[in-house]
């Protein structure tokens, strides 16, 4: 795993800095693949990043293959599937290693037997492979849409970025792809200084806000505890301060290297209602689930069902991609649980919404009581779903 | 050696204007905040597992 507090990794931003601003005949992407390959040798190792590499280019074998069978829309559904099968699979098998479920223990069971096959689940756990599941499926489905396939160090770079590997965030294919287009903006001496003011400010929230909160409690080598109520919000709070600052980090390394880099957070304690917390709390996984599973799974059952049942699919839609969110933490039954949970308490926010404003359209202007109490109770429902399942997700 | 460092911070806020200077300030401050406690407790990713 990459530690921001090692000095390794911060030679390597400073390298990608003066490599990615050199004038070379390469595209963005391709040189930001270049240097992302050598930082990955030199973080971790140079068999893992040639691993990487050959997996990244096999993939891109295979989505070459699909776009070829566009014509034949049989092979070009089979192949999708497939592809699809294949990469969920992978992810499954990568989480009941990780997370051993008691009712779906495969990975546990093919890495005790099977001992070839033991460096695979090394590999995923290394380098975080949830994310990268969630970037493939991302990159599956705008290759789907008709956008470009990149070349595999292209590909390397937006898959396994050196710098998004500790917590994302999530980032958008069309996005990354874009960047080749786009003019690039001369590096000058106040880019550099608003990059190092958000890169310090990730930093500070981790290690002197996060870091210093759990001292202040648990002592200097103290950890999380599950528990009562008050541990359950000091995680949350204390989880909020961690990830924020990984964050903060990669976005700030991003617009360094000028490689698109999304916000992952924006002031989630401020919300009024559970749904407008999920649009400020990790807002890229919230935004690949809207784009990847929420619309398309939504559209499938309107052309199913008819736009009559519009407003159920709508309902549906939000559970089903909140137990996603529940399975993508952890592969549990408390999590999945969790994420029915969640997905009922948005979808009942929503029916009562709906019904409010049918009746009277400015209500919630009039309402101002609400920008107190708003706060308060998105953060006891967080902490009371958290508190359900958070033994699995310390993995206590 | 104080002399040289009055000498380039000054020539550095000429340079860079009032409001950066500041912000260079405020970014020394919080790296120095930031040190003290990596030195001081080397973090783990304990929020990690992904």
């Amino acid at each position: 795993m990459v530690y921001f507090n090692s000095l390794t990794f911060w030679c390597g931003v400073f390298f990608s800095y003066l490599f990615i601003n050199l004038k070379v005949p390469f595209s963005k992407t391709f040189s930001f693949g270049i240097i992302n390959f050598i930082c990955l040798s030199v973080l971790f190792d140079i068999k893992l990043a040639l691993a990487c590499l050959g997996c990244v280019s096999l993939f891109w074998c295979f989505l070459d293959v699909i776009q070829d069978q566009k014509k034949s829309q049989f092979f070009f559904k089979l192949y999708s599937l497939l592809c699809i099968f294949f990469l969920v699979g992978l992810f499954l098998l990568h989480k009941s290693y990780l997370d051993n479920p008691t009712f779906f223990n495969i990975g546990h069971y093919l890495f005790d037997r099977y001992e070839p096959i033991q460096p695979v689940f090394m590999l995923m756990s290394t380098l975080a492979f949830s994310y990268i599941f969630l970037r493939f499926l991302d990159l599956f489905r705008a290759v789907m849409a008709g956008n470009t396939i990149l070349d595999p160090f292209s590909l390397l770079g937006y898959l396994v970025p050196f710098y998004m590997l500790a917590s994302g965030p999530v980032n958008v294919y069309t996005e990354y792809v874009a960047t080749n287009q786009k003019k690039s903006i001369k590096p000058n001496f106040t880019q550099l200084l608003l990059c190092m003011n958000l890169i310090t400010n990730g930093l500070f929230l981790k290690f002197v806000c996060a870091e210093g909160l759990r001292i202040l409690f648990y002592g200097v080598n103290g950890k999380l505890q599950s528990g009562d109520l008050f541990n359950s919000a000091f995680i949350l709070i204390y989880v909020f301060f961690d990830f924020a600052g990984y964050s903060y980090v990669a976005f700030g390394i991003g617009k360094l290297l000028d490689i698109p880099t999304p916000l992952n957070f924006q002031s989630p304690y401020i919300s009024k209602t559970v749904t407008e917390f999920w649009t400020r709390w990790h807002v890229s996984l919230g935004d690949f689930v809207k784009r990847n599973i929420f619309i398309p799974l939504q559209v499938t059952m309107i052309r199913k069902w008819g736009i009559t049942y519009a407003y159920w699919t709508n309902l549906i839609a939000l559970i089903a991609s909140f137990v996603f969110v529940g399975i993508w933490h952890r592969l549990s039954l408390k999590f999945i649980i969790w994420g029915i949970a969640v997905g009922c308490i948005v979808a009942v926010e929503k029916i009562i919404r709906d019904q409010i404003i049918k009746r009277d359209k400015d209500f919630f202007k009039k309402f101002s009581f609400g920008n107190i109490l708003g706060p308060f109770y998105v953060f006891c429902v967080i902490v009371g779903t958290l508190h359900f399942a958070i033994q699995d997700l310390l993995g206590q | 050696m104080r002399n040289f460092f009055q000498k380039s911070y000054l020539r550095l806020i000429m340079q860079t204007g009032y409001r950066q200077s500041i912000l260079i300030f405020w970014i020394c401050l919080k790296l120095i905040l930031i040190l003290a406690m990596v030195s001081k407790n080397p973090a783990d990713f304990i929020y990690g597992g992904f």
